[in-house]
């Protein structure tokens, strides 16, 4: 086995058209910069998504879905609860860090600030009954409980 | 649930969990290098959720995962899940597997470089019958844009009821329009489902 | 004079962007040529090009000062060519199926655009690590020691590929020209 191929071996023609007709595209040294400065920016949104989804806000206001930078609120009827969480994949799925407020009624509601992303959630009564958000998609579980997903658009 | 314009009125910092978008697109040798400090954390979540036997398994499950270059916060999410819903430990591995599997042929599609967040969304879309060589098409017709909104859009759109290759056509035409995340959402289920039963494929 | 490429690299180091520049009009035509083989597509391989002086700057201005520019640029360019193949190869077709290749009496500008076509499909049926030692070997012109360093792979294991690369593009290319 030698290094070089041999001076009659096919395959030096193989090599030579290979060697051909592939310079870098004209404009190459401006698009990397360009795309390397969306790069930095696209960081800096990533690292301001990452200091805002430490905020919870609370809303008494429900408002259509309408342009929203994150905000999802969440509610649901859920006659005679005494009490109701959110637990989901921003909560690490703690069925007692995020707990809906009455808004009249048989309404539950809460409000998250959420970066953009899809993120799978369900409801818990403090019956401990597992519920699916109405508007949600319903997604196929592998638990058995109910469980709905969302994703966050970019803004 | 609703999406509304900020509002605020109450704020409270309860320390939410870091979401699957906002970790970084980090190379694969990033990855393994952040693997020891990833682990940690993976055993502290869940060894206050699990007996110490279950937690060492599903260590043993996200381990050999993260291994491959595949990141590790998707599947603790679902086994946190499982927890949650109280199902039992066996259920939790088998689920953990198939969510395992399904990233692999998500990564050798979008690459192993790609966000936790599309890899999860690719895996579900994957597990609902997506071809994988479909997913190939988003991620060159999106370039170096996410992939959730298609793939999310495409999965809501599919459990409504639409008829999964009208359903892809549709998102697959945004993105190759460059159309932003927006347009995904405004898309009617309804003009996208089965009229005739040779329609459903 | 012309700068060496450590003397770039300072500047670059220092914030100058027409030094990066003048590394990628030195080092673009190697890898540009490189990838688009390796991938089989001009526009992935402009991609790839972007991404790896993207991530060299990023190295360089982070501290690193590679002995060898050349084989580093080339060691990004070879890792960002596998993880892109990894999208794409296994999930169009891979590395089965036969090779059937008829070869018809055209003009000399069609007939060398056919051959050029027919190189590509016998590249793309030799597995991904056999064509990249090929192309290092004996399109690039490096020695297996800068392949090792390259690639992360042994000199004879090296070799081995090379010389199944051989074996495998003249049996697929033999009754085409």
């Amino acid at each position: 086995m030698t290094d070089e191929l041999p001076p009659n071996d096919p395959l030096l023609g193989v090599v030579g058209a290979l060697r051909e007709g592939t310079a870098p595209r004209h404009g190459l040294v401006d698009r990397t910069r360009r795309r390397a400065r969306r790069a930095r920016l696209r960081a800096r949104l990533s690292t301001a998504a990452g200091t805002l989804a430490i905020a919870l806000v609370a809303v008494v206001l429900l408002r259509p879905r309408e342009a929203a930078a994150g905000q999802i609120t969440f509610a649901l009827n859920a006659p005679a609860s005494s009490g109701v969480s959110l637990v989901g994949d921003f909560t690490e799925w703690e069925t007692d860090r995020v707990r809906l407020t009455p808004a009249g009624g048989d309404r539950w509601e809460v409000t998250l600030q959420l970066p953009p992303g899809r993120y799978r959630f369900a409801y818990v009564t403090d019956g401990g009954e597992w519920l699916p958000d109405p508007d949600a998609a319903p997604v196929p579980d592998d638990f058995g409980r109910p469980t709905s997903v969302l994703t966050v658009p970019t803004p | 649930m609703t999406m509304t314009r900020f509002h605020p009125t109450l704020a409270l910092v309860l320390g939410l969990a870091t979401p699957l978008a906002a970790q970084d697109a980090s190379s694969l040798a990033g990855a393994r290098s952040q693997r020891g400090a990833e682990l940690a954390a993976v055993d502290q979540r869940l060894g206050g959720r699990f007996p110490s036997s279950v937690a060492l398994r599903i260590h043993g499950i996200i381990d050999s995962a993260t291994a491959e270059g595949l990141p590790a916060e998707p599947l603790v999410l679902r086994a946190l899940e499982g927890g949650a819903k109280g199902v039992k430990a066996d259920a939790i591995y088998v689920a953990l597997g198939r969510l395992r599997a399904s990233m692999r042929l998500a990564a050798q599609a979008i690459g192993l470089d790609a966000p936790a967040s599309d890899l999860s969304t690719a895996a579900a879309a994957l597990q609902t019958g997506l071809a994988p060589v479909r997913l190939v098409e988003l991620r060159s017709a999106r370039g170096t844009a996410s992939l959730v909104v298609p793939l999310g859009a495409y999965l809501d759109l599919t459990a409504r009821g639409a008829v999964p290759e009208r359903a892809w056509q549709r998102v697959i035409d945004l993105a190759r329009r460059k159309a932003e995340d927006r347009a995904y959402e405004a898309i009617d289920p309804a003009d996208l489902v089965a009229r005739r039963p040779e329609d459903r494929r | 004079m012309t700068p060496t490429d450590a003397a770039l690299i300072e500047r670059i180091a220092a914030g100058d962007s027409a030094a990066l520049g003048m590394l990628m009009d030195r080092h673009a035509p190697a890898l540009m040529r490189y990838a688009t083989h390796f991938l089989q597509s001009a526009d992935d391989a402009d991609e790839v090009l972007q991404d790896t002086f993207i991530r060299a700057e990023r190295a360089i201005r982070g501290g690193m000062r590679p002995d060898n520019p050349s084989g580093w640029l080339f060691r990004i360019a070879v890792n960002r060519c596998r993880s892109r193949r990894k999208r794409w190869w296994r999930l169009l077709g891979g590395e089965a199926g036969e090779l059937v290749i008829a070869r018809a009496a055209d003009p000399p500008e069609v007939e060398a655009r056919e051959w050029r076509h027919e190189i590509a499909v016998a590249l793309a049926h030799l597995s991904t690590p056999a064509r990249e030692a090929f192309l290092l070997k004996h399109v690039e012109g490096l020695t297996y020691e800068e392949m090792a360093t390259i690639t992360g792979a042994g000199v004879p294991a090296l070799k081995m590929r090379v010389s199944r690369a051989c074996e495998r593009l003249r049996d697929l290319l033999k009754d085409v020209r």
